[in-house]
């Protein structure tokens, strides 16, 4: 069921946002290239802002795009390294210090038996960021990946 | 008034924000440390005591080597100032480096804002409805750039930019929620928020507040601390607290000035051109009697930001913007404190040779922090005049104000470089009761400032005709800083010779004797009469103001009576009767009366002109005083203005006495030997004036003292209705005519004052004169050498009174120091002393150069 990869993160993490903050898609390519040029940038999203707006401070909270770019690279990368037995910790540490692979990298295969595990870490992740859909997303995304499956919602 | 005026909300934007009055502050402050930090760390462990003391024991070698006194004397003032050259580059520079600093960091500042949030423009097609609604908004003149932040979700944005650069940032959030929802409310408020931190033309403060406050942590206190703890460890403690101290202040006038742009940002967006009137801009309601109208009693002090209910309290009563926070007038304190001093130790040297150069340099010193320290003044004040009148409440009095304003001043001091052979806390210590008189002094000035201000700032609001009220405000700002800055340095000085010479009497005699400096005094009138020129400006037809945010309907600022033509009546009185006198008698009356009595006193007919004059000068207190009484009986304490009348009535009788009465006595002295010496005829008028200043002054302040401690009493017994009628505007002519004799005496008091300054400091040469006998040719050779200590010896330690400042002169003094030194145990003050007390005693030869050295070299004994 492999396909051509090229463009599939793009596809999937479009189509999340498509069905769960369509409000984002306007400005999809544009948050998009934001997050690649400047991955520090897009980490900080999740920080308090230490300055004062018209509506208060800004306690952080990044976009539903910016979450789920944050979440796809983790999953891929934790789906290589768990594809490796042995040395895991090292593996981690090293594919963590690599630069955050692009928009246009390949997407691996979802690991066989790990629906559950990256269920829980997806929704841990949005539930830290507040997002009180954050099973449902997770329940999503895992099955779209483990699908393949990037089709727009209608 | 009643409680639905104190309900409405006074719009904070008539007057300079208080934004911009503790940013000020903040540069100042910094400014300041930032130059005491690098003079302290610089001076070492004995606070640049050692190479001073090295100029000493090298003059003293010298003169133990022989030379002359005079080679002596210019050698060791090159030495000194050397070292004074060194101190003063050390400072400046400091100064500069950070002020460089902060610049750079300035216009940095935006770009790497923009490249660490990674801010991108806003497509203008994409993002229509953003600037949609910055059109709505109605921003004149030129646009921002507007910037998205496309990584955050919640609604958020920031102005922020420099000169030529202005950007708004927009959490793209905001966009998005505005899509999902349909609705633009929140959108719009959010630019509207930010747009107004572009119209309240806070973007560039608030760069430079951060700019400033990372430039000191960085290149202030971070240095001062590690060198410190690298290289002088003993000083660990002392340095460590000082620049803590300084920390805490300048992060809490940062977090002051943020707090404070959000506040009048929130206020603007509220103004009538944006938000209908009574419409809640919170949303909760009209505002009105029904609004609590709370006044936070507490502003946190460190908070970054303000919190939700202080914005709420504030949007609801922006009065709370416009209050005299004795905080800030606290900080002003620090500022002048502190920055005088070091810039008085800095520059003194560098004026040496002109004149009386530490006087003068202590004047300039005073003068230059005195301009930002007015500034902050004066705004507080202006502010919470206007808010009073506003609201139809009587004006401040600045009683908090002036507290805070010396026990700033005391802080300061603290903290500053000492002139003294030991740090300003030490010689406090070491002699506290002279401190705690020195203290009340400082106290009592500061309390007849604020007063003032908050004077001037009633007489001068409401017959401005400008647009806004910033010109008023800034016509204050030469008044004020002349009569802060030139007498926070005469105090200074005072307050250095009680603490130094441990004797209370010493400072005060000084601080009395320069009373009569020309300067002083010069600022000290300006001051008193300012605010009855707003008499000249009253026309009655005022252009009414904006001064609610909550209602269309403008308003005029009740005026205050002024009237100078009572408090000129006594003069015209005293000038009718000598008329009269002179007239029906052979000679004036109370002349020919004194005349008589003065007759029966033994001496010299010099000395019974002399006595007939001070009997005079009796008289004269005496018109002033009764003049003062009753200008400032007939006019009230209204609105804090008796003072300024009483002072005015008092001058002027004084002068027309002068002119009737004195004058042909003075006329007498002078026609009889020895007479008025070299004097010229200009020096003579000047010192006439100053005399009439030194003595009118005093005298009407406590006569109006007097009747406000009476009138107190009265009102507290019979509480009276007050009349709200505005007074009458005089006419047309007349107030052409009493401007146009106002400019003349101004005119011709500055010709006369500049000219006795001059005399006074030593700028104008009185050597012409032919060589007189006088108490100094009576004065004991000295001694042999070695029979005093140096302390014992030096001039510093005489004590001071009145009577032989006024009554002996210049070289009888020095004559009797010169011989004391001459018997001390050290050979530079046996050179000099020896030199200088011939030409002392017999008023031949140049001794300044002499008592220059000398006056540096017992600073250290």
């Amino acid at each position: 069921m492999t396909t051509s990869s090229t463009g599939e993160r793009r596809a999937l993490v479009r189509a999340l946002v498509a069905e769960f903050a369509p409000e984002e898609l306007p400005d999809f390519d544009t948050m998009t290239a934001a997050y690649f040029a400047a991955p520090a940038a897009a980490r900080r999203a999740r920080r308090t802002r230490d300055e004062p707006g018209a509506f208060g401070i800004d306690l952080g909270d990044p976009t539903f795009t910016n979450l789920m770019w944050g979440v796809i690279g983790g999953l891929t990368t934790e789906a290589i390294v768990l594809g490796v037995r042995g040395g895991r910790a090292r593996l981690r540490r090293w594919f963590g210090s690599r630069p955050t692979p692009g928009p246009q990298d390949p997407l691996p295969e979802a690991p066989p038996d790990s629906g559950q595990a990256a269920r829980a870490e997806i929704a841990d992740v949005l539930k830290r960021a507040g997002r009180a859909d954050a099973d449902e997303i997770s329940e999503r995304v895992v099955d779209r990946w483990s699908r393949r499956d990037w089709t727009p919602p209608a | 008034m009643t409680t639905a005026v104190r309900s409405r909300r006074v719009n904070p934007f008539l007057l300079p924000a208080a934004t911009t009055s503790r940013f000020v502050l903040l540069v100042t402050i910094m400014l300041a440390a930032a130059g005491t930090s690098a003079d302290l760390v610089a001076g070492g462990p004995s606070r640049w005591l050692e190479p001073y003391i090295a100029c000493d024991r090298a003059a003293d070698a010298a003169a133990s080597a022989g030379g002359s006194a005079d080679a002596l004397a210019v050698t060791y003032m090159d030495c000194l100032r050397g070292v004074g050259l060194d101190r003063a580059l050390v400072g400046l520079c400091a100064m500069a480096l950070v002020a460089v600093a902060v610049g750079a960091l300035y216009f940095a500042r935006p770009r790497l804002t923009i490249r660490r949030q990674h801010l991108v423009p806003a497509d203008p097609v994409v993002h229509a409805e953003l600037y949609e609604a910055v059109a709505r908004a109605g921003l004149p003149g030129r646009q921002p750039a507007l910037l998205l932040d496309v990584n955050r979700r919640s609604s958020g944005g920031r102005a922020f930019g420099h000169v030529g650069r202005r950007y708004v940032r927009i959490n793209i959030g905001t966009l998005h929620q505005a899509r999902r929802s349909g609705d633009r409310e929140e959108l719009d408020a959010l630019v509207a928020h930010e747009l107004a931190h572009l119209r309240n033309r806070d973007l560039d403060l608030t760069n430079l507040t951060l700019a400033t406050c990372w430039v000191f942590g960085g290149l202030v206190a971070l240095p001062v601390l590690v060198y410190t703890a690298l290289f002088q460890q003993d000083r660990l403690v002392d340095l460590g607290l000082r620049t803590l101290g300084t920390a805490v202040v300048i992060a809490a006038l940062t977090t002051a000035v943020l707090r404070l742009r959000e506040h009048y940002a929130d206020v603007r967006v509220t103004t009538p051109a944006d938000d209908p009137p009574g419409d809640d801009p919170l949303g909760g309601g009209p505002l009105g009697d029904d609004s609590p109208g709370r006044r936070p009693r507490r502003l946190r002090p460190l908070a970054r930001h303000p919190s939700d209910q202080e914005r709420a309290e504030i949007v609801r009563d922006p009065g709370v913007l416009m209050r005299w926070m004795p905080a800030e007038t606290f900080g002003a304190g620090i500022a002048a404190g502190l920055g005088t001093c070091h810039l008085f130790e800095t520059t003194r040297l560098w004026l040496d040779g002109v004149g009386n150069w530490e006087r003068t340099a202590l004047q300039l010193a005073g003068l230059v922090y005195g301009v930002p320290v007015a500034a902050i003044l004066v705004a507080g004040a202006y502010r919470a005049a206007l808010l009073a009148l506003a609201e139809g409440r009587r004006p401040p009095r600045g009683g908090l104000a002036a507290c805070a304003l010396a026990a700033g001043v005391m802080v300061g001091l603290v903290a500053a470089p000492s002139r003294m052979s030991r740090p300003w806390a030490e010689s406090a210590a070491a002699s506290p009761g002279a401190a705690l008189i020195m203290a009340a002094v400082l106290l009592a000035l500061c309390l007849l400032f604020c007063r003032w201000l908050a004077a001037t700032a009633t007489s001068w609001l409401p017959v401005a005709r400008a647009r806004t009220l910033t010109p008023v405000y800034l016509g204050a700002l030469g008044p004020a800083a002349l009569a802060f800055g030139l007498w926070l340095g005469a105090w200074i000085e005072m307050t250095v010779m009680a603490l130094d010479t441990r004797n209370v009497v010493n400072g005060l005699s000084a601080l009395f004797a320069e009373f009569f400096d020309a300067a002083l005094l010069t600022g000290l009138l300006g001051a008193l009469l300012y605010p009855l020129a707003s008499w000249l400006r009253y026309r009655g037809d005022e252009p009414a103001r904006a001064l609610h945010l909550d209602t269309d309907v403008a308003a005029g600022l009740p005026a205050v009576r002024i009237r100078p033509l009572v408090a000129l009546a006594p003069a015209g009185l005293v000038l009718l009767a000598s008329a009269i006198v002179e007239a029906v008698t052979p000679l004036p009356a109370v002349s020919a009366l004194i005349a008589g009595a003065a007759d029966g006193t033994t001496g010299t007919q010099y000395d019974a002109l002399l006595m007939r004059l001070a009997a005079l000068v009796g008289v004269l207190v005496g018109v002033t005083f009764i003049a003062a009484v009753v200008v400032a009986v007939a006019v009230g304490g209204r609105a804090m203005l008796g003072p300024s009348h009483a002072v005015l009535a008092a001058l002027s009788s004084a002068a027309a006495a002068i002119g009737v009465l004195v004058a042909p006595v003075a006329v007498e002295v002078c026609a009889t030997t020895p007479g008025c010496g070299a004097i010229t005829p200009a020096r003579q008028v000047g010192i006439v004036l100053l005399v009439i200043l030194a003595i009118g002054v005093p005298v009407s302040l406590a006569g109006a003292g007097l009747v406000g401690a009476a009138g107190g009493v009265v009102r507290m017994v019979r509480r009276r209705e007050v009349s709200v009628a505005p007074p009458r505007p005089p006419r047309h002519w007349l107030r052409r005519v009493a401007a146009g004799v106002a400019g003349v005496s101004v005119a011709m008091w500055l010709v006369f004052a500049v000219l006795s300054w001059l005399g006074q400091n030593g700028f104008l040469d009185d050597s012409s004169g032919s060589p007189t006998t006088s108490a100094a040719s009576k004065v004991p050779p000295p001694g042999p050498a070695g029979a005093r200590t140096a302390r014992a010896a030096c001039p510093a330690v005489r004590t001071l009174t009145v009577p032989s400042m006024v009554r002996e002169d210049y070289r009888l003094n020095w004559a009797i120091d010169f011989a004391r030194m001459a018997e001390s145990d050290r050979p530079f003050l046996v050179a000099v002393g020896r030199a200088g007390y011939p030409r002392s005693r017999d008023h031949h030869g140049e001794i300044v150069h002499l008592t220059r050295a000398v006056g540096q070299y017992c600073v250290r004994t």
